[in-house]
């Protein structure tokens, strides 16, 4: 009796649940904590079957393992983590008000008394706090992993930009193009050291200065006003800019610029990127000129054409000899292009030209293309007579060629007209007048119905 | 030195691989994951050099439960053992999928506690049937250790001393679960253990 008094104070002061089951699963135990948490004195339970008190615990790991250890002596450990809401008992947190469900594990072990008769032994512990200590760490572990996680995410992409940056601004640094950035209105806020180097300007020299500093005089404003609208309408432009540098010197780039535009889709911007072209340009202009056959034709180029009427023109005038000169020119060659179209066209006037070249063949004639559709002959010691019966051999073999020309009023086939001028060169008479004089007898041979030779 | 008989061995597996099933069969229940166990092995060994028998690094971080047993014919150390991130899957299998943790805490040894609690009891609840004995064991115990301190747990003398170590590897495929339930038995008693075996399974 003493011990019983003894045991029943003792698990009273137990901050734990304590129940005690027979093999029916009635309660013999019930402890002072359990009656609170439960709201169930020990009177109440008393002998009645637990799983009809807590009917949540049926059919539940509980009732299952305490089956188990009844009939197999099995322990068993039920916890929270796994059975949310074991059994219901609450908690009142008396500066809330507000009562809470205890959050609990149980812990069962087989009994047997000297009788050998089997009960159950439950032991609930109170894991309320525990838990809730847990919930708010594991919170603040994950809020400062997340804090992490975006720090790290954005020094990442920082990092990524500035490398990026750096990236770039070697490569502006290092590249052989220039440059040149400028705000909207054009004043210049960057440039790099091929800039300098092709232009002349220094950063020092170039920057806070308007763009057309660079300007050499040699484009007309409609050449600017051409640049801008490009740039404006379609945000680039690219072509060749002749520019002077400081000391006076003009050079040739060429140049792409494009323009930057802000958020708000406002110019903000204009970016050029050029490189220096004048020797290019240079060498080009003398393959030019070192050339003397007009590659289309396989004539005479004008600049040969030239030169070597300056040389007859003379002789010509030091022997008192008649000199004849003829122009020819296509019928309606435009409309043939459009016809036909520019390769037809170079076609034809490919072919035009073998039927000149055929018949101007004398040692001093020279026939070249003048230029376009028009081609010149230079018939030295030629009188007009003569020359005209040359340039109607000329007008009827190209007739002959049947070149089809649907659209020509003239012909069904390409046709030329050609007018002949023919004087004996003298200092009084300059050499432009036998120009002039043919150019006028070709205007007059299409005016009076083309296809036909007139002699000025 | 102990030998089986192969007669022996094989009563011995037999009645392993019947409480494992069962064991599976009813965490089954709980996961609605197939698991997959295989043949057990039986190993006579010193339990420090048991730790060869785990294809585990000794350094690996595992998570172990582990329950005694005790009956007339058996007295035995069961031991549910995972590598450590197994476990936490495990419980997460349990939990379901939306607990978002990396690292496991008391409350998650708790759940592994408890699961190893079901397998280790249903395990040794065949085994007692088999046996026609009954069978108690212990509350389970939660550990968490580097894999070459598996078998430091027990008193010092017994880490030389010889025992019997039965193996099955516990494979949850889909989730690439991989674990082992380990059942150490004691010399002195194996012999009584066998006799019984026999006797009820033939």
């Amino acid at each position: 009796m003493l011990k019983d008094l003894l045991i029943n104070q003792i698990t009273d002061c137990i901050k734990a649940g304590i129940v005690i089951l027979n093999s029916n699963n009635e309660t013999v135990f019930w402890n002072k904590w359990m009656e609170s948490a439960s709201g169930l004195t020990s009177a109440e339970v008393l002998n009645k079957n637990f799983f009809d008190l807590m009917p949540r615990a049926k059919n539940s790991r509980l009732e299952q393992a305490v089956e188990n250890a009844l009939k197999l002596k099995q322990s068993a450990f039920i916890s929270h983590t796994i059975n949310l809401q074991l059994l219901p008992l609450f908690k009142k947190n008396l500066r809330t008000e507000s009562v809470n469900e205890i959050i609990h594990n149980i812990r069962i072990f087989p009994l047997k008394d000297e009788k050998q008769n089997s009960f159950v032994f439950l032991n609930i512990t109170d894991e309320t706090e525990y838990f809730e200590k847990e919930r708010i760490l594991r919170q603040k572990a994950y809020d400062e992993k997340k804090l992490n996680l975006n720090l790290q995410r954005e020094i990442e992409e920082r990092l990524h930009i500035e490398q990026k940056l750096r990236l770039s601004a070697s490569i502006i640094e290092n590249t052989k193009e220039a440059v040149l950035i400028t705000e909207q209105n054009a004043k210049i806020t960057f440039v790099n050291p091929a800039f300098t180097e092709i232009t002349g300007y220094t950063p020092l020299e170039a920057v806070g200065r308007k763009v057309s500093v660079l300007k050499s005089g040699k484009h007309d404003s409609q050449y600017y006003a051409k640049m801008w609208d490009s740039l404006v309408s379609a945000g680039s432009w690219r072509g060749e800019f002749i520019n002077k540098k400081p000391d006076g010197s003009l050079y040739t780039v060429e140049s792409s610029i494009f323009s930057i535009k802000d958020e708000s889709k406002q110019i903000t911007h204009y970016v050029n990127i050029f490189h220096d072209i004048t020797l290019r340009k240079e060498g080009e202009e003398k393959l030019k000129e070192m050339s003397t056959i007009d590659s289309l034709t396989g004539l005479y180029n004008r600049r040969i054409f030239s030169e070597t009427y300056d040389r007859i023109y003379k002789s010509c005038m030091r022997n008192k000899e008649p000199l004849s000169l003829a122009f020819l020119d296509v019928d309606f060659f435009k409309l043939y292009n459009d016809i036909y179209g520019h390769q037809k066209g170079d076609i034809c006037l490919k072919k035009i030209a073998d039927m000149v070249k055929k018949n101007i063949k004398r040692p001093d004639d020279i026939a070249a293309r003048f230029g376009g559709e028009e081609f010149i002959a230079l018939l030295p010691y030629t009188d007009s007579k003569g020359a005209f019966q040359i340039m109607e051999d000329v007008r009827e073999a190209v007739l002959q060629l049947k070149i089809p020309h649907e659209k020509s009023s003239v012909e069904k086939y390409v046709s030329i007209s050609i007018g002949i001028a023919t004087l004996t060169p003298a200092k009084v008479i300059s050499k432009e007048k036998l120009l002039e004089l043919a150019d006028k007898a070709m205007y007059k041979a299409k005016n009076e119905g083309r296809n036909r030779v007139l002699c000025a | 030195m102990f030998k089986l008989s192969e007669i022996q061995e094989d009563a011995l597996k037999e009645a392993i691989n019947i409480s494992i099933g069962k064991a599976a069969a009813s965490l089954n229940q709980m996961i609605k994951e197939e698991i997959f166990l295989s043949v057990p092995r039986v190993k006579f060994a010193k339990e420090k050099d048991a730790l060869g028998e785990l294809k585990l690094g000794p350094e690996k971080e595992l998570s172990y439960v582990s329950q005694k047993f005790k009956g007339t014919y058996l007295d035995t150390e069961a031991m549910l053992l995972f590598a450590e991130t197994d476990s936490l899957e495990l419980v997460k299998l349990f939990l379901g999928q939306h607990i978002n943790i990396e690292e496991m805490s008391s409350l998650e040894h708790e759940a592994v506690a408890e699961i190893g609690n079901i397998i280790l009891n249903s395990c040794m609840a065949s085994l007692a049937n088999i046996l026609h004995d009954e069978i108690s064991g212990t509350i389970p115990e939660f550990v968490a250790c580097k894999a070459k301190n598996i078998f430091k747990m027990g008193e010092k003398e017994t880490v030389e001393q010889e025992i019997l170590i039965i193996f099955i590897d516990f494979n949850i495929k889909t989730k690439e679960i991989q674990g082992y339930v380990i059942l150490v038995l004691d010399l002195d008693s194996i012999e009584v253990f066998l006799n019984r075996l026999l006797k009820n399974l033939t």
